[in-house]
């Protein structure tokens, strides 16, 4: 029997802003081949919700020693509701794999369409659920990397309007498919507040990129040399550039550059925190423009 | 994308000594950007797919699949060891 468990309330509106969290039935193995195996975990249903509770406790702040405190404001998280999907009863197939394995790499790829229309089908309160940004947790024994797609807003819908440099955009309250991420039942580090900001970023209303690869144009990440001191102007402020990035450098074959740092101690969260000089992946916080970026859309979506 | 961690990038070196590090780097960064286009709707990720032709680096979504396919073959083939 599916276990559908309201692990915080969010606002009490119809539609709250909600993470969400799902136990992988299937596993395409490998991506795009139309050849689906049983996701071993619903072997391991401790692991499922260790990997859901880190996730949840690594969004809101509250590991032991985590510096970035991303949902844990009083204005932010008693405003968002986390569910999770425990369903063993789940059939192996393609509507219910919502993980691959990657053919290339060690990499675990959401399969969002299916993930969106798997969330969908279960509800809370008589209401179908309607996710932001989904979870989607598998114990796959040969891959265990995460990966996100971003989130594909609904332009035809109305959001909160912003300016980024020259461009106008939209903060849009509702997505045509979340933002969807494939995580291992192992997570650890800031893995779930990585993948998190790629996933609650937009295809169309400016995105969230990695930054320990030469990314190109994207929110927190700008293409050119020399590295100008503005990095961007967003909502009329301006925000800086790191000329350094902080203790690793730009690879001098690098054309990007990033914000300044909330910590220029320490990577950002959207760069390769395992490079941490502490080794402590927990030191690392975000860019300014990221954190500030991030927060505005959850902003705008509440006020839907 | 979660970066690779320490060990495991070591175990690439070790287990793969004939891989260029310019190879893995490349890898990684084709990895990340098959993720920064929209899978079912390409066309309005144009201007980032512009910024990447202009960068000299693959514009489409299959040009970056082709040569991730390249580089896994290359960085992971296994070579015949000494007798």
């Amino acid at each position: 029997m599916a276990e559908i468990v309201v692990r915080r309330a969010g606002a009490a509106k119809q539609y709250p802003f909600t993470i969400c969290t799902a136990a992988n039935p299937a596993l395409e193995t490998p991506w795009n081949s139309g050849v689906f195996v049983q996701d071993p975990i619903f072997t391991a249903k401790n692991s499922f919700l260790a990997a859901t509770q880190y996730i949840e406790d690594c969004l809101f702040g509250s590991i032991a020693g985590i510096k970035e405190q991303l949902l844990s404001d009083p204005a932010i998280g008693p405003n968002v509701r986390v569910i999770s999907i425990w369903d063993p009863a789940s059939a192996v197939n393609s509507a219910n794999a919502l993980v691959a394995q990657d053919g290339v790499s060690n990499l675990l790829i959401p399969r969002r369409t299916q993930i969106q229309a798997y969330v969908s089908s279960y509800s809370v309160g008589g209401q179908a659920i309607t996710a932001d940004v989904i979870y989607a947790v598998s114990a796959s024994g040969s891959h265990n990397r995460a990966s996100t797609w971003f989130t594909s807003d609904d332009d035809n819908r109305p959001g909160v309007p912003f300016t980024l440099d020259a461009a106008a955009q939209t903060h849009r309250f509702f997505s045509d498919i979340p933002g969807t991420i494939a995580v291992h039942s192992s997570v650890s580090d800031v893995t779930p507040l990585h993948e998190f900001q790629h996933a609650i970023s937009s295809y169309t209303n400016g995105s969230i990129v990695d930054l320990y690869v030469d990314s190109g144009l994207a929110v927190n990440c700008k293409v050119g040399r020399p590295i100008p001191s503005s990095f961007c102007v967003y909502n009329g402020s301006t925000f800086l550039s790191d000329p350094t990035r902080d203790t690793l450098g730009y690879p001098p074959s690098w054309k990007s550059y990033h914000c300044a740092l909330i910590d220029s101690r320490y990577p950002a969260v959207m760069d390769d925190y395992y490079k941490a000089s502490t080794g402590n992946p927990l030191d690392c916080q975000n860019d300014e423009i990221t954190r500030q970026f991030v927060l505005d859309r959850i902003r705008a979506k509440f006020s839907r | 994308m979660q970066p690779l961690k320490p060990e495991e990038l070591e175990k690439i070196k070790k287990d793969y000594p004939q891989a260029a590090p310019e190879d893995v780097e490349r890898y990684q960064e084709l990895l990340s950007k098959r993720f920064t286009v929209d899978p079912d709707r390409p066309s309005p990720q144009a201007a980032p797919l512009r910024d990447l032709a202009k960068l000299g680096k693959p514009g489409a979504p299959e040009d970056i699949e082709t040569e991730l396919q390249e580089l896994h073959q290359r960085i992971f083939r296994k070579t015949a060891k000494p007798r």
